[in-house]
């Protein structure tokens, strides 16, 4: 078992296999051998770190993306398809999605990062700047000539 | 989001490439991002009726940086629109911009008119290495000319390809070209085409502009020719040289009526795949396949199909040798009075598919005779009478249709038949009569049939059901437009010795018979029955110890409306209505 300790300084004791679904926490058992020393992480809150575990615990025994795995990757299109589960467990507030985002790429959890890019993506999909802005709070800061060339690359969108 | 760090940005706006213009309208900070990243940008889409075309590509052009280019020109124009742009005012800028970067480009389709086409590749005469994949069509509604809009009633020049390829060092050819409407010559780049598909459904041009056009790509692995056949691509200029296409292995080509023109004018010492459809036979032609199933050793599949219009009813003078085809595995082919006397010289001894349509039944049997690896066969037309042949044993056949001439099961022994169809020629008013065929056969080949269908004939119920009892590994009955009536079902209603005859039966179809609601709703009571899953239960079904397959199928009957009472019924126990 391995122990993790939260920035909020709570305790959370789960399996060496669940834990390894991070890289970073995979090389630090590694690297410190077998040890009852927690391991503290300090960008993570327990709010989060419970969520993710939970994704860990469901993904523990599919194999680990290898490097030749997120080389070909890059390389072919994406999707934004998200599998069954993953779309029910990622169905958070955005202050949490963008907790687990950050948390993932934190900890190294490629799989979940990605889960929670594709939701993202899939929620700027078809909407106009200006829903995207509300939707996330954004705040339009253009200046006049960027304005025009916007104008620009719109009417050349419209035409296609 | 704001929080988010901008690697994270950029995995979210390579999930969605397709939203990165709009992404990049939201603030400052994400523009700068996308306008850094070049993958967003290699995707380049143009529409010709933009008037500032060439800003536009040079704006494109500028952030891709150094990525491969995968660039789409779009003209929408509709046929005989007035307010269409001069080629010079747009695309001459467009193409002066791209030019300097098709070394790059690996994908380029093009939708536009056949001037503005040429005009493009005149002005983006230079090399294109890395160029996998070339698209050229006419705009949608300009597919269909056939007021000749387009071309008018002149003969129109080939599209000159002027693209080139690097000399050195040379590359592998492996290049896809698509083209409609329009026929191709290609400069060096012809040598990187392995595929060629055009479409011609306005033209297809001459033999000898064809022959060019070979001549080439000498490196075509696979080639889909399509005309119209409507118009004859003539004959060649005499003495012409033949166009030798070493690595063609694969042929198809539709709708050129007189297509011995070109056949005899190929070399194609690889072929494998030769797909003929729709052309006109002429006695000439004899020689033309003759020739080439000679010379093409290493042809496993041929299809010489519809509709094989033969504008001769004398039997042509063709009397050559005895022909083997060792190499071919599938044969189909669609019969007249000039192909069968170039069937009646062939031997496949190897042939594992064979689908023969209007041959006669003596021409079939003796290719069905000399075959020992037949799995397939396919036989429909007319097929002319089934004399008294001897009965041939074809131990390897497992599938069987026969559309028409019925009787010529009776010449078959099919000891390892698992599917037959027997049906009838809807060209024929006729409807035959199965009468005691089946049953002669069932009798004398013990098939072990998993798939039984009858279509369209006169089957009488008992000899039937004496089959059906002798039928224990049958899982698909199908019965469309038979004169079967209730005896039938409601013998596969009953059960005797403790189980139902055709005891696997999992799908069936009972269309068009003389089958009342009655009987199907006590079949239907009888084989769900005790042990019956319901269709929402399917998992349960697979792991069920002892359960029955389930039962699908569909029904429709054909003496009067059902009432509601029955429709009802029937529905309770599943979906099993047809809409026809």
């Amino acid at each position: 078992m391995v122990n993790l300790v939260t920035s909020d300084n709570e305790s959370f004791t789960v399996e060496k296999a669940v834990a390894s679904r991070s890289v970073l926490i995979k090389n630090m058992l590694e690297d410190v051998g077998e040890s009852d020393q927690p391991i503290p992480l300090p960008n993570v809150t327990a709010s989060v770190l419970k969520k993710v575990l939970e994704y860990c615990d469901h993904h523990k025994n599919e194999p680990m993306p290898t490097s030749e795995d997120l080389a070909a990757e890059d390389t072919r299109k994406r999707t934004t398809d998200i599998g069954e589960w993953d779309q029910k467990f990622i169905q958070v507030d955005q202050e949490m999605l963008f907790e687990i985002i950050l948390a993932a790429n934190y900890l190294d959890i490629k799989p979940l990062l990605d889960v929670g890019c594709k939701t993202v993506a899939n929620m700027i999909k078809g909407k106009t700047p200006e829903e995207i802005r509300k939707l996330f709070n954004i705040v339009n800061d253009f200046t006049p000539e960027e304005e025009a060339q916007i104008k620009k690359e719109n009417e050349w969108a419209e035409d296609r | 989001m704001n929080r988010l760090p901008v690697e994270i940005l950029s995995e979210i706006f390579k999930s969605d490439t397709e939203s990165h213009l709009r992404c990049s309208h939201v603030c400052r900070r994400w523009r700068e991002l996308i306008h850094r990243c070049s993958l967003f940008w290699s995707r380049i889409e143009l529409c010709l009726l933009n008037p500032e075309l060439d800003q536009h590509a040079a704006y494109w052009l500028k952030h891709a940086g150094s990525q491969p280019l995968s660039i789409s020109i779009q003209c929408n124009l509709l046929l005989g629109q007035e307010d269409v742009p001069q080629d010079d005012d747009y695309l001459v800028p467009l193409a002066l911009v791209l030019r300097g970067h098709m070394a790059r480009c690996e994908e380029l389709e093009i939708i536009a008119l056949p001037p503005q086409i040429q005009c493009f590749m005149n002005v983006c005469a230079v090399e294109t290495p890395l160029l996998r994949r070339l698209i050229i069509r006419l705009p949608h509604d300009c597919r269909n000319d056939d007021e000749g809009l387009l071309f008018g009633n002149i003969w129109h020049p080939p599209l000159v390809v002027s693209f080139a390829l690097p000399r050195n060092p040379p590359l592998p050819p492996r290049t896809l070209v698509k083209m409609d409407n329009w026929y191709p010559r290609f400069l060096s780049f012809g040598e990187a085409i392995t595929e060629l598909e055009i479409e011609g459904r306005v033209t297809i041009s001459k033999t000898d502009d064809l022959l060019r056009m070979f001549r080439s790509c000498p490196n075509l692995v696979k080639c889909f020719l399509s005309g119209d056949v409507m118009k004859q691509i003539g004959e060649a200029t005499p003495l012409a040289e033949p166009v030798a296409l070493p690595h063609l292995t694969y042929l198809r080509i539709h709708y050129i009526s007189d297509v011995e023109n070109l056949l005899d004018a190929l070399d194609l010492p690889s072929l494998q795949h030769l797909d003929i459809w729709e052309l006109e036979w002429h006695e000439v032609m004899l020689g033309t396949f003759w020739d080439l199933f000679r010379s093409c050793t290493s042809l496993s599949s041929i299809s010489l199909t519809y509709d094989s219009y033969c504008s001769e009813t004398d039997l042509p003078d063709f009397a050559g040798d005895t022909l083997h085809l060792p190499s071919v595995t599938r044969f189909t082919c669609h019969g007249n009075i000039i192909v069968n006397a170039l069937l009646r010289q062939l031997v496949l001894p190897n042939v594992q598919e064979l689908k023969l349509r209007n041959v006669p039944s003596d021409i079939v049997h003796q290719l069905v005779s000399s075959s020992t690896q037949l799995c397939t066969a396919a036989f429909g037309g007319t097929m002319g009478t089934v004399e008294d042949p001897p009965i041939i044993t074809l131990p390897t056949l497992s599938s069987l249709e026969i559309t028409g001439t019925i009787d010529y099961i009776n010449r078959l022994h099919l000891p390892q038949l698992s599917s037959l169809m027997l049906g009838h020629n809807v060209m024929s008013d006729d409807t035959p009569q199965l009468g005691t065929l089946l049953s002669t056969f069932v009798e004398r080949s013990a098939p072990p049939l998993v798939t039984l269908k009858l279509d369209h004939l006169d089957v009488p119920d008992q000899p039937l059901i004496w089959c059906l009892e002798r039928l224990p590994l049958l899982e698909v009955l199908s019965l469309r437009t038979c004169t079967t009536t209730d005896a039938v079902i409601h013998a596969l209603s009953s059960e005797s010795t403790g189980d139902f005859i055709v005891p696997r039966l999992t799908y069936f179809t009972f269309q068009r018979t003389q089958i009342t609601p009655a009987a199907f709703i006590a079949f239907l009571s009888s084989r769900l029955g005790r042990d019956w899953i319901p269709p929402e239960s399917a998992a349960a079904a697979a792991g069920g110890a002892g359960a029955r397959p389930r039962l699908e199928g569909k029904v429709s009957f054909q003496n009067g409306p059902i009432s509601q009472e029955d429709r009802a019924t029937i529905r309770s126990m599943g979906n099993f209505l047809s809409h026809f």
